[in-house]
């Protein structure tokens, strides 16, 4: 059935925070086989990304919100 | 940003509720699998190789699990404060909850050099650096998420009427404050 308005669907967009979250996550686990430097690095890597991802996603959930009212 | 929750939010709130449900779910099944293993170990036929926590052992892990239930208690507290529109007390509640938390790890830290056991000792020594340490793995993210939040707060993002992400950390906290519990119960008074 056909209705004037269709239901819109808001998926997350694309973004590079994810694959850099994983890399960060690689280093840490690459550092407990090999050298505790490697996890090092790692580790702020980790908290960036995660602080860079919220905030980026918290930015695009605001304007979701504006389109969907 | 307005301040009324909007049909946009309140589906958002229900899918977070629900997410953090399955998460908490496939943790408990994680938790609940070495909680197992430990138990037969301890209670097989080989016997456990090292000493039972004994009462004057204890003080150090019950003075632990008061700090963890403090800060739970400071969680729930920046919770009740966002729900009433006290955005200085959310502040305040989280900061709390993160630095009890950090103090945990501390004291759970100085409870790993101490133990007598190695990470890498027989399957004894394995499964209780597995469970203690999945646990202060959880406690960590935990903090990474309330300190989001603290983070946020500061920003501006939370009112009365939008603190889902608030809502889900303080549950998140609580989950790992309850799985210390039943691990206090397993390693140290069985």
């Amino acid at each position: 059935m056909k209705t004037d308005r269709q239901p819109t669907v808001h998926l997350p967009e694309p973004s590079y925070w994810p694959i850099l979250l994983a890399f960060s996550v690689l280093l840490i686990a690459t550092g407990l086989i090999f050298s505790w430097v490697i996890s090092l690095v790692g580790i702020p890597l980790l908290l960036s990304t995660i602080v860079g991802w919220t905030l980026e996603n918290r930015a695009r959930s605001f304007a979701a919100e504006e389109i969907h009212e | 940003m307005t301040s009324m929750a909007t049909p946009a939010h309140q589906k958002q709130t229900l899918a977070a509720k629900a997410t953090l449900g399955v998460v908490l779910a496939s943790e408990t099944a994680l938790f609940g699998t070495l909680v197992m293993s430990y138990l037969l170990l301890r209670t097989g036929q080989a016997g456990w190789p090292y000493m039972h926590p004994s009462i004057s052992r204890l003080a150090l892990p019950v003075l632990n699990t008061s700090v963890l239930l403090l800060s739970a208690a400071m969680s729930w507290q920046s919770d009740r404060a966002i729900q009433s529109g006290k955005a200085g007390q959310l502040k305040a509640g989280l900061a709390l909850a993160c630095l009890l938390g950090l103090l945990f790890i501390a004291g759970q830290t100085f409870e790993f050099t101490r133990s007598g056991m190695r990470p890498d000792d027989p399957a004894f020594g394995g499964v209780f650096f597995a469970l203690m340490g999945f646990h202060a793995l959880h406690v960590l993210a935990g903090m990474v998420v309330l300190g989001l939040n603290l983070l946020r707060a500061q920003l501006g993002d939370f009112d009365q009427d939008r603190h889902t992400a608030v809502d889900m950390g303080t549950w998140f906290w609580y989950y790992v404050t309850a799985v210390w519990l039943v691990l206090f119960a397993v390693l140290y008074l069985i």
